[in-house]
């Protein structure tokens, strides 16, 4: 017995202003989107443009949107993602459509170069390196771009932001012990939007590769202000907030506030006298937890 | 139309590509990169095994010899031992030499990178990145040449080398996006196009491993050699073509066919542990004698006995690849496998410095043309490759290569072509607008291409078969022939199609060819009629 | 009065006890009609908000495991009310849970006041959303008809982290859940369908990075209003602030204002709870009918 599904895919032609949509039904059993999209080339459209290559998830070509979600195509089973019987796909979003599913994908390179995603290191290889076994972040990787069409911050900030997948390389380089990148990687990360991210947690939701991009992100903020790099909104809102949980098990709103944006606070006035009115005061003198001394004690430990 | 100009020219962006190109950048030389694919889709981000090279990093007494005693012995007599004393001699240095590119290559706890045994070397020498070295290789080598400044230009297609006085001295090449032609100046040009799997319907290689770069060579009168050696890994993802490990096998598992009886040990008392090309061969028999399962071309991998925590420890990643491409769960069900093409022992015949060789000739070569890598043929591989020698292979002769087009770039002029040579594509595209066909595409023609020569240039050749094949080949020309190609705007993609299956219908009939000359069996090309 | 009472240990959270206190007090409103018993547990710290964490990873795991051990001490599952508590501490369970190091050291550190948590696996964080949605039958027979939201369209607002990573999130079906729609149906009311249901408000870069964060918020409000909406309903205080405080900073004034309430106060209005009781005079948006 086997499945029938629709499938809808977005089609928009060069020249053209806008897109339409093909449907075309198509039998479903142990079909892959990859398997699917070559058998429309083949038998329906020969003008269908999408890009595929290894069909085995470690090229990172055929990333696209399937019913509103990146994924890879080759190992994305229709039967699996189909929704009332529809599969619809789309080309990766922030960035613009080149052809039907290819997009033009060289500001995701470019996003990537900025954070500079080489070994920085002076030495030649007359001698072997002498390395200790060293955890490997993020190699994973295969730059498939779903983690950037995903990203709501990437979207409103095509520029400044290097993007989910930079900063799990740049998390991969600050790892290795061969890299002398240190304080200036993180520093480099600074100007590429290390503090924009939002927690909005797409990255980690859609990446083919389960890679923990939200953790890498976290580890890099982590350690620069370790490396004393926090002064700017980002770290000083960090470093506020958990000032006020160290001192008093609760956040302080308007320490972490004034905190944060320093004398740009005035800015803010006009958001903080509408809220004033309403009785939404964050007062300075925040609430404390019973008992919140003892917390101040897990601030003392080390990282695991 | 535009013109462009390098130094050097790269075509094809793979391990042997990225480090030729490296290895011109260092040497001064000004070069540019065209891939297809963008370099970080090339096929050797696949390549997982590792790269052999004997360093002695496990101190059981490894040297270079024996890794070229081992190279010689799989290549089964075929081997030219002055490259496989290069390869081997270059290995540790190659290694070292990824090492500072930024690979992350395993360590032992002593700091020193870690080596570990594989089938067919007789120490443990085989050095690794997790199960991705292929991918640490490439995506390390690629931003190094970002790094340096090479000029890369990823989906961008090479139609066609720019022969002038004898000598190669470019290409025109067209953009993917938009099928604009440009003509890319080169004081020297370096192949590096990788292998042909995409002849065969199941292959572990891309879709973009249909051999270009060697009909690109043979069209400027290149001698190739060897096409008759294709490595056929037995065990397969049937259909898709991934590599299953032969550690399920190490592990206990078993191959049944139709009447769910374990075969191998029809073939080899050793049965399912016995060498690969035994293997390919017993599973190749039984779907030949129709005892495939499910009535399919392929045979079964039952590991279902291992039970699921075993299969999570010692095989998590056949684990994954079961689940994630063929929708199958190894603690509960029998995954469908078969032989896969997989690489490329045969190419363009090169020197030890990479130069191409003439049609006819072992010493003259064609000036300013150069290859590397599995489209090349020296040949380190012979009649079956080493595993882990790949990588190898292209990291050692992708760098001689790029040294070599270099000191060449340095000593030679450029040689001016006159633009109207980009006309070459217009002209080609409209003798295909004269076709009369719509009926038939390239791709179906490219799926039956494949068939037949997995029906009878796989595994298994004999005299019959290989000239039904050339019959075959030809028809299949004819038809291509008479497609009526409609011109389009936007992605060339369906021109290429049919540029591609071009070159590997030359290189198809090459391989036949040298399968029926080859009467006897050796390494990988087995005679059932020898 | 709802027939079965059960207890929880009442996590509102450092938002939702200063400058959300709305929702703190409509949450004390609701809760007997729907069969929640608020516990409250004064020694109940900060999650860490996934703020403390990138200061000190550790730490905030710390934090959540003393918030854990406090709930255990009382033999209570913890409730929620803000999709960033939820899912900070949904992190924090993941890890304590899979990491076996993580949970010893850190009962070493909670040893100096006394508290041990003693089994993790037990340990349940549930958000007000799934604890609503589990019983939203009850909600059917509750829901007065007409009710001062009868007739809007309502577009609901999950808050990211109630969500996401689902790797760590009991809430199953993520972006294609409707627990939250299935819940405003339930009461009688009108769900709407518009893409921001489970995107970004921005709150966490509201104050790094002001342009980035009214573009996100301002995308919300243009959603929305494609999708004819005509309130806004939310899991999360965080979110409220931005989605409230926030909107005239990214609408103009001749665009539409939507009023936001949180997922307390939708539950009240239908079930005939007195405004006032609900804290609805707050809202910097305001609500007026």
């Amino acid at each position: 017995m086997s499945t029938t599904i629709t499938l809808v895919i977005r089609r928009q032609k060069p020249g053209d202003s806008g897109s339409f949509f093909m449907e075309h039904q198509v039998e479903a059993d142990g079909k892959t989107v990859l398997d699917a999209l070559k058998e429309m080339r083949d038998t329906v459209d020969p003008s269908l443009a999408f890009r595929a290559q290894c069909k085995s998830g470690i090229c990172g070509s055929c990333a696209l949107r399937v019913n509103g979600s990146a994924r890879l195509a080759c190992s994305t089973f229709l039967s699996a993602v189909q929704i009332e019987g529809r599969v619809v796909l789309e080309p990766l979003l922030n960035f613009a459509v080149e052809e039907d599913l290819v997009v033009q994908d060289r500001p995701f390179w470019k996003a990537i170069e900025a954070i500079k995603p080489w070994l920085w290191s002076d030495k030649g290889y007359e001698h072997e390196a002498v390395v200790p076994p060293q955890v490997k972040n993020g190699t994973d990787c295969i730059l498939c771009a779903a983690c950037y069409s995903e990203c709501e911050v990437q979207a409103v900030k095509p520029s400044g932001y290097t993007g989910p997948a930079g900063f799990v390389q740049a998390h991969r380089f600050v790892a290795d012990k061969r890299d002398h990148g240190g304080k200036e990687r993180l520093k480099l990360l600074e100007t590429e939007g290390l503090w924009s991210c939002a927690h909005s947690y797409n990255c980690s939701e859609v990446c083919p590769k389960d890679i923990d991009i939200g953790g890498a992100i976290a580890d890099l903020r982590s350690q620069a202000l370790a490396a004393g790099l926090g002064r700017n909104a980002g770290g000083r809102h960090v470093a506020w907030f958990t000032r006020g949980v160290r001192r008093n098990g609760k956040m302080n709103e308007f320490w972490t506030l004034a905190g944060t944006r320093g004398w740009r606070i005035i800015f803010d006035l006009p958001t903080g006298l509408a809220m004033a009115i309403r009785g939404k005061i964050p007062w300075p003198w925040g609430k404390k937890a019973k008992s919140s001394r003892e917390v101040r004690r897990y601030f003392r430990s080390k990282n695991q | 139309m535009s013109t462009i100009r390098h130094d050097i020219v790269i075509i094809g962006g793979g391990v042997a590509g990225l480090r030729a190109a490296l290895a011109a950048r260092d040497a001064g030389a000004e070069v540019g990169l065209l891939s297809k694919v963008h370099p970080i889709r090339s096929a050797s981000v696949g390549a997982q095994g590792g790269m052999a090279a004997a360093m002695n990093n496990v101190q059981d007494g490894d040297e270079w010899k024996a890794h070229y005693e081992d190279t010689l012995h799989s290549g089964a007599g075929l081997c030219d031992a002055d490259a496989v004393e290069v390869l081997c001699r270059e290995g540790p240095d190659a290694v070292r030499e990824l090492d500072a590119a930024g690979v992350l290559f395993d360590r032992f706890d002593d700091g020193s990178v870690a080596q570990r045994p594989y089938g067919g070397h007789s120490k443990a020498r085989c050095c690794y990145s997790g199960d991705k070295t292929g991918h640490s290789i490439v995506h390390a080598l690629y931003w190094q040449c970002v790094k340096k400044g090479v000029h890369i230009y990823p989906e961008w297609y090479v139609w066609e080398l720019i022969e002038e006085k004898g000598t190669v001295c470019g290409c025109v090449a067209l953009e993917i996006r938009d099928a604009s032609v440009h003509l890319v100046q080169a004081r020297a040009v370096v192949l590096a196009t990788g292998g042909i799997g995409q002849l065969f319907s199941v292959t572990s290689n891309p879709f973009a491993s249909t051999g270009d770069g060697i009909g690109l060579a043979r069209a400027v009168g290149a001698r190739l050699r060897d096409l008759e050696m294709v490595q056929f890994h037995p065990t397969g993802l049937y259909p898709r073509g991934i590599l299953i490990t032969e550690a399920c096998r190490g592990e206990g598992g078993y191959l049944i066919n139709a009447e769910n009886k374990r075969f191998m040990f029809d073939y080899d008392p050793r049965g399912d542990l016995a060498t690969r090309d035994i293997v390919s061969r017993g599973i190749q028999t039984e779907i030949d004698a129709g005892r495939g399962i499910q009535g399919l071309p392929c045979v079964g991998l039952d590991v279902r006995h291992l039970g699921r925590e075993e299969i999570m420890k010692k095989i998590p990643q056949a684990a994954q690849i079961a689940r994630e491409f063929a929708n199958i769960d190894l603690a509960t069900q029998i995954l469908p496998v078969s032989p896969t093409a997989h690489y490329f022992m045969g190419g363009i015949a090169i020197s030890l410095n990479g130069e191409v060789y003439q049609e006819g000739s072992s010493q003259q070569v064609i000036p300013g043309l150069f290859a590397a890598g599995e489209c090349s043929c020296l040949s380190v591989h012979g009649a079956n490759r080493l595993g882990c020698n790949s990588l190898l292979d292209g990291a050692v002769f992708g760098k001689r290569a790029g040294v070599s087009a270099a000191a060449f770039a340095r000593g030679s002029d450029q040689i001016s072509v006159p633009d109207v040579r980009t006309s070459i594509v217009s002209e080609e595209m409209h003798r295909w607008t004269r076709g009369t066909r719509l009926d038939i595409s390239s791709g179906q023609l490219r799926a039956r291409l494949q068939q037949g020569m997995t029906a009878r240039t796989g595994v298994f050749r004999e005299d019959q078969g290989l000239r039904k094949q050339q019959v075959e080949i030809q028809e299949i020309r004819n038809q291509m022939n008479s497609i009526k190609y409609l011109p389009r705007k936007g992605r060339a993609h369906q021109a290429i199609e049919r540029k591609e299956l071009l070159h590997s219908l030359v290189i198809a009939h090459m391989m036949v060819e040298g399968a029926r000359k080859r009467t006897k069996s050796v390494g990988a090309h087995w005679r059932i009629d020898s | 009065m709802h027939r079965h009472q059960k207890q929880y240990a009442y996590f509102p959270g450092c938002n939702t006890e200063s400058i959300s206190s709305e929702l703190d007090q409509s949450m004390r409103a609701i809760a007997p009609l729907v069969g929640i018993e608020l516990v409250d547990i004064p020694e109940f710290a900060c999650c860490g908000a996934g703020m403390v964490r990138e200061q000190d990873a550790y730490a905030e795991i710390a934090l959540c495991a003393r918030d854990f051990a406090l709930a255990e001490r009382q033999g209570l599952p913890i409730l929620t009310v803000c999709s960033t508590c939820q899912g900070t501490m949904n992190h924090a369970l993941h890890i304590l849970k899979t990491d076996p190091d993580a949970l010893a050291a850190v009962n070493l550190r909670m040893e100096g006041s006394g508290l041990v948590l003693r089994d993790i696996s037990a340990v349940q964080v549930i958000h007000l959303l799934d604890v609503l949605h589990e019983d939203k039958d009850s909600l059917k027979e509750l829901a007065l008809s007409p009710n001062p939201l009868t007739g809007l369209r309502i577009a609901p607002f999950y808050g990211c982290r109630l969500l996401r990573p689902s790797s760590e999130s009991p809430s199953s079906g993520l972006d294609q859940t409707r627990k939250f729609e299935e819940i405003i149906e339930s009461l009688g009311l009108l769900p709407v369908n518009y893409p921001g249901r489970t995107k970004c408000c921005g709150f966490d870069i509201a104050f790094v990075d002001q342009k980035a964060a009214r573009a996100l918020l301002r995308e919300r409000f243009i959603e929305a209003e494609g999708a004819k909406a005509d309130i806004l309903v939310t899991s999360c205080p965080l979110c409220h602030n931005v989605l409230d405080g926030m909107q005239s900073q990214v609408r103009s004034f001749e665009e539409k204002k939507f009023p936001v309430l949180h997922l307390p106060q939708l539950i009240g209005l239908a079930l005939g709870v007195d405004e006032r009781k609900l804290g609805l005079n707050r809202h910097v948006t305001g609500w007026k009918r």
